[in-house]
């Protein structure tokens, strides 16, 4: 019963969605279906390809030589190239178009030290599908990363003890044993990816390049939210396609988890140490500190004209929002779960997950799903409940962000196996009684786990919080979003949005130290 | 001489894991090490595999060193099967594979695998995945696998641990006929006498990272240096100052006389407590002896422990 | 484990704390609640929804609650949501700004604007500038202009809209994506002047001068003059102003790095567009709305608009900063801006044909 009313407020919207495709006041579709549609498609994809690609280089191997090898500054990589979570990609986009841009700071230092011909001869056009490329792939591949890094660190440990003994170098144990083993976890982080590429936005229309994400708020801001739909329609159909691949993939490859060993990291030597300690530390400075600096530097020459006390308010907004919308998301996907597991056998289990798919819906197009019933509602009860609500504001975080606190927690419940649930329907407790006292206090640590998560995705949340936020609430991304869209001017956006991120990369320290344990 | 180990020791922080500890294996010759948990014997077993290093000390393997405080050789480097107590087989992988995976490309594989699958009896489950195998067909597995690379030495790290009791006794006895048939010399750690005593023809005893007994388990057994060693293969009893082994408590005759205080039925004997001034001994009797009643005892063997 | 236990702590009191504010904009909203229920009228709002998205509108509506004790509620987002949501729920909102002329035509195309009848506003507004049924205000102009290389070009080669397209610019045209708003409204008066055909075979003509694809927005096209790689840049006019006023010395040089040229002005004239406003069908505050309306349309708004924002002032006569002044006096498209809005759709056709990225 609690399931079916959880699914159905999840996938309500999506449905009053799918049948507005269906309008037939669509006045650009042929426009769009004749012109632009097929880039889209292609676009996209081809994005999708090369952002995969190029993550899984980024997180997989600093993952490994982090979990194997001992070399110089691991311990501080581990957790430092967890950081890069923290950055939208929008703002990531900005912060880099302005390093490199005619007038940005590559240029300037290189006309001040080396003269207007050397920064000429330098100079590079950076806003192409390549460097759009690169840069999404700063801000997500931590997703892989930490999958991977709890992956070769914990499960696979042990086997890859045996296959050492077996005389497999250092390379075979690699691609023989460590990653087939950490397929399902690379898998479930490059999903992940795969969706925020696909809905990503705000850097593919800064760069004009035409994806799914792009064409439906072209469609939209012409006027034609029909196209927009059926446009988002088939980038639905992409996404459960990527979904249905990744899950059969997963489930091919499922493994049973070995026991724990403590893992023995060698000690890399001379030139290799140094490539390691290159590795990740060029990646570190591309993916957090130089935008991360060049940041701070605009925010110190803007904060004093962006910074007042509403300033304040809207960082506390950010946080309160983001916090509670996180908890309470968490544990409605807990009771989600939970109730699916419990009725396994009528398909709950596959009824609970259809709940996530709300994941791959661009945050715009599900507050077009949720206007309409909440207009409805709120209409037809004379109140303002539910839109322009935290509320309402906090069911649509949950209808887009339940898919990453309810992987966390599947994850973490398949481990613990069914034995719990019938131990404790053998004591005659009541399955409320066992999930409250006998899964909640096991599964801590992943509930933990997932409310972090899912905070600093909703901290980066745009499109839905600007239509469904309260009236006269900021909060620190749309503010960040007022000064580079608008304006035109990410130095003005700076001091937003490296509170943002500062926000953001507390609770990554704290999901670091849990993963640690 | 297959392997010496000279005054190894190893830290961990403040920990001593193991102090001054040296030994020498026969080639041919199994060896069971022997300790409770905490005993430094996983230790021991990975700086033989290479998967820790020496604080100080040298490990020699075939003449050859391969750990000291200059050298240092990889696992992957050394000639050493090890199997691990879960197994550790790839789940990724088939049983073919798995066994197949260690064995040099060059040589004939396939030949290879299937004669070894045929001594380890796993002919016919080439194309099983790990998980769909029984206990004893995975530890089987693993020891195909650690035998395909045909190791100098075949480490077994608490080889019975995971499988059914019932089961135990039959696949020690197979396990311990591959290992002599293949003639590989082999070391099993292990926390249960009964695995040392059925498969080893030496047995070494630690305890807090020392070596305190070394020798095949007819001696240890006559010959104990302690009382630890000595409640290793049964009980001991204590009285008046003497021990000995709950089977050299004769009763009946003598001049002592205790209390019975418990006689309950276990494999095929009433095992029974008695009481003779404070002290409390058990011994196995072929009769019932009815509780409270007064029975003369006497000692057949005192045990006396040897210094070593 | 007692690090566990501390994040615990941590986490309860973040909870605690989180719900102690989570009341502050729950008790905003509830007044705002009170404020559109006419019973329990308290105090007097008006709730805007505004895609303009400057400092200075937070700053003039907060001048306007000192003035009239009428609360402003703002909600700033892209128009095509605010459009959506207002759709959904009539009485969400008391007015709608948009940023150019094509959404105001679409506010009003889905019925959710309403006529306003005020000889103040009637007397501000030109005519060509605002609805012809009354629905929607201009506030304020900006044009579509030239940015030229002070350097490279010489600003008598090209007079008009129409010169873009001469084989002499090849590769040497900067413009940003045809998605934008402004680059369609400046085609929806290309088609007005002439016909869709012409248009096609104009836009066809600039794409071939394009000096790369268009992309960034409308600073990039100046730095791209600026630097080198273009001679021309299709900007609205306060971009080059804000340019100018950086915090980056670079951008400054690069600002001045151009000149402007309001093209057409032997023709139709400069082509303007406008940001506006329109009273919302089901207002619950009509009468706070257009008060709100005439207040922006003050003198003294309307020059704020221009020193802050280097907008033009949509009511005639109002002294400009001294920037816009530099740029002096020229000659503008007088054609009735509702007819722009109307052909957004047919431009969207020609920049697909056209190939216009």
């Amino acid at each position: 019963m609690v399931l079916l009313v959880i699914v159905g407020v999840i996938l309500l919207p999506l449905f009053a969605i799918l049948i507005r495709a269906f309008d037939s006041d669509a006045s650009t579709w042929k426009l769009i279906s004749e012109f632009y549609l097929s880039k889209y498609i292609w676009n996209s994809i081809g994005l999708v390809i090369g952002v995969s690609g190029m993550t899984i280089l980024m997180a997989v191997i600093p993952a490994w030589l982090i979990a194997n090898y001992k070399f110089f500054g691991r311990k501080f990589f581990r957790l430092a190239l967890l950081l890069p979570i923290a950055f939208p990609t929008y703002i990531m986009a900005y912060t880099y178009t302005g390093i490199f841009d005619s007038t940005g700071t590559i240029q300037q230092l290189a006309n001040a030290l080396l003269g207007n011909d050397f920064a000429n001869a330098i100079y590079f056009d950076f806003m192409t599908p390549f460097w759009l490329l690169l840069v999404l792939s700063f801000c997500l591949y931590p997703y892989i990363y930490a999958a991977c890094l709890i992956s070769f660190s914990n499960d696979s440990a042990q086997h890859l003890e045996a296959s050492k003994m077996l005389g497999a170098n250092s390379i075979s144990r690699f691609f023989k044993i460590g990653l087939p083993m950490a397929r399902p976890a690379l898998l479930a982080g490059l999903f992940l990816v795969i969706m925020e590429v696909l809905n990503e936005y705000g850097a593919v229309q800064y760069f004009n390049f035409k994806t799914f994400t792009s064409g439906i708020f072209t469609a939209w801001e012409n006027g034609d939210l029909t196209s927009a739909v059926r446009i988002a329609a088939v980038l639905f159909a992409t996404a459960i396609f990527f979904l249905f691949i990744t899950h059969i993939l997963i489930r091919k490859s499922k493994i049973e988890k070995a026991s724990k060993i403590p893992i023995v990291h060698e000690q890399l030597k001379k030139h290799h140490n140094v490539l390691a300690f290159l590795f990740c530390g060029l990646l570190f400075l591309f993916a957090f500190l130089i935008p991360f600096i060049q940041l701070l530097f605009w925010a110190v020459s803007t904060y004093s004209e962006v910074v007042t006390f509403d300033f304040y308010v809207v960082a506390w907004n950010t946080f309160t929002i983001s916090i509670l919308a996180a908890i309470v998301i968490t544990l409605i996907s807990f009771i989600l779960l939970f109730a699916g597991n419990q009725i396994r056998n009528i398909g709950g289990k596959q009824l609970a997950s259809l709940g996530i798919l709300g994941y791959s819906i661009p945050g715009a197009i599900i507050a077009v799903g949720i206007i309409m019933p909440f207009a409805f509602i709120d209409t037809s009860l004379q109140s303002n409940w539910l839109l322009g609500s935290i509320f309402g504001l906090s069911i649509a975080y949950l209808i887009r962000f339940m898919a990453v606190s309810y992987n966390a927690l599947d994850g973490a419940v398949q481990k613990q196996g069914s034995r719990l649930d019938e131990a404790a329907l053998n004591m005659k407790t009541k399955p409320l009684i066992a999930m409250f006292k006998i899964h909640f206090p096991i599964l801590k640590p992943a509930l933990f786990i997932a409310v972090i998560l899912v905070f600093v995705d909703i901290m980066k949340e745009l499109p839905m919080t600007l239509i469904l936020r309260p009236m006269n609430y900021d909060t620190l991304a749309t503010e960040a979003y007022r000064y580079a869209e608008t304006n035109e001017s990410a130095m003005q956006s700076a001091p937003a949005s490296i509170i943002l991120i500062l926000l953001g990369t507390i609770p990554v320290i704290f999901l670091h130290k849990l993963i640690k344990n | 001489m297959i392997l010496k180990a000279h005054n190894i020791t190893k830290r961990f922080g403040q920990v001593e894991a193991l102090s001054n500890l040296t030994f020498d294996m026969q080639k041919g010759e199994t060896i069971a090490i022997l300790g409770e948990s905490g005993s430094g014997k996983t230790t021991l077993l990975r700086i033989i595999c290479g998967l820790e290093q020496i604080d100080t000390g040298e490990l020699i393997i075939n003449h050859e060193v391969l750990n000291d405080n200059s050298t240092f050789l990889r696992p992957e480097k050394r000639n050493i099967g090890l199997v691990f107590q879960d197994n550790a087989l790839f789940p990724h992988l088939n049983v073919f594979k798995n066994i197949a995976f260690g064995v040099s490309r060059k040589t004939n594989r396939f030949e290879k695998v299937s004669s070894l699958m045929a001594i380890t009896k796993l002919t016919g489950l080439e194309k099983r995945m790990p998980h769909e195998l029984s206990g004893g067909q995975q530890q089987r597995v693993a020891l195909a696998r650690a035998l395909a690379t045909e190791p100098e030495l075949l480490l077994l790290d608490e080889p019975f641990s995971t499988l059914d009791h019932s089961l135990k006794n039959e696949i020690r006895t197979e396990i311990k006929e591959i290992i002599k048939t293949s003639g590989v010399s082999c070391i099993i750690v292990t926390h249960h006498i009964d695995d040392a005593t059925s498969m080893a023809d030496r047995i070494a005893i630690l305890k807090n990272g020392e070596l305190i007994q070394m020798n095949t388990s007819k001696f240890i057994f006559d010959n104990p240096v302690n009382e630890y060693v000595a409640k290793l293969f049964g009980i001991v009893n204590e009285v008046d100052g003497v021990f000995f082994r709950a089977q050299d408590l004769i009763l009946g005759e003598g001049n002592r006389e205790a209390i019975v205080r418990a006689s309950y039925f276990e494999n095929g004997l009433f095992q029974t407590t008695l009481q003779y001034k404070n002290q409390l001994m058990y011994c196995p009797h072929p009769k019932f002896l009815p509780i409270e009643t007064n029975i003369n005892f006497s000692i057949k063997k005192n045990l006396s422990f040897s210094v070593k | 484990m007692p690090r566990m236990k501390s994040i615990y702590g941590l986490f309860c009191v973040l909870f605690f704390l989180g719900s102690c504010v989570e009341t502050d904009p729950d008790a905003d909203s509830s007044n705002s609640e009170a404020d559109q229920t006419p019973i329990q009228k308290i105090t007097k709002s008006v709730t805007v929804y505004s895609h303009r998205h400057y400092d200075i509108d937070k700053e003039i509506f907060s001048a306007f609650e000192k003035e009239t004790g009428i609360q402003v509620l703002v909600k700033e987002d892209k128009a095509s949501k605010l459009i959506e949501l207002i759709s959904q729920k009539k009485d969400a909102a008391d007015v709608l700004i948009t940023v150019d002329v094509a959404r105001l035509e679409q506010a009003k195309n889905k019925n959710i604007l309403q006529s306003i009848q005020s000889d103040y506003i009637q007397s501000r507004v030109p005519s060509n500038f605002m609805d012809s049924d009354n629905m929607w205000f201009g506030l304020t102009k900006r044009y579509r202009v030239l940015a030229y290389s002070k350097e490279r070009v010489d600003p008598l080669e090209i007079k008009s809209y129409t010169d873009l397209a001469k084989p002499k610019w090849k590769g040497k045209i900067a413009v940003r994506s045809s998605s934008n708003t402004y680059n369609q409204s400046l085609m929806a008066s290309v088609i007005a002047h002439s016909d869709e055909q012409k248009a096609e075979s104009w836009a066809k003509s600039v794409v071939a001068n394009f000096s790369r694809s268009p992309k960034g927005n409308d600073r990039d096209q100046v730095k791209e003059v600026a630097a080198g790689r273009a001679d021309i840049a299709i900007i609205n006019t306060y971009y080059l102003g804000k340019l100018l006023n950086s915090e980056n010395q670079q951008e400054v040089e690069a600002g001045k790095a151009v000149g402007l040229i309001f093209p057409d002005q032997e023709h139709a004239g400069a082509h303007v567009n406008i940001s506006g406003i329109g009273v919302c069908k089901n207002a619950p505050n009509k009468d706070n709305a257009i008060e709100l309306i005439e207040y922006l349309l003050s003198d003294k708004v309307q020059e704020l608009y221009s020193a802050a924002n280097y907008e033009y002032p949509i009511v005639k006569d109002i002294p400009v900063c001294d920037l816009l002044k530099s740029w002096g006096s020229f000659h503008e498209d007088s054609i009735a801006l509702e007819r722009i809005g109307q052909l957004n759709t047919a431009a969207l056709e020609v920049f697909a044909r056209a190939g216009w990225e």
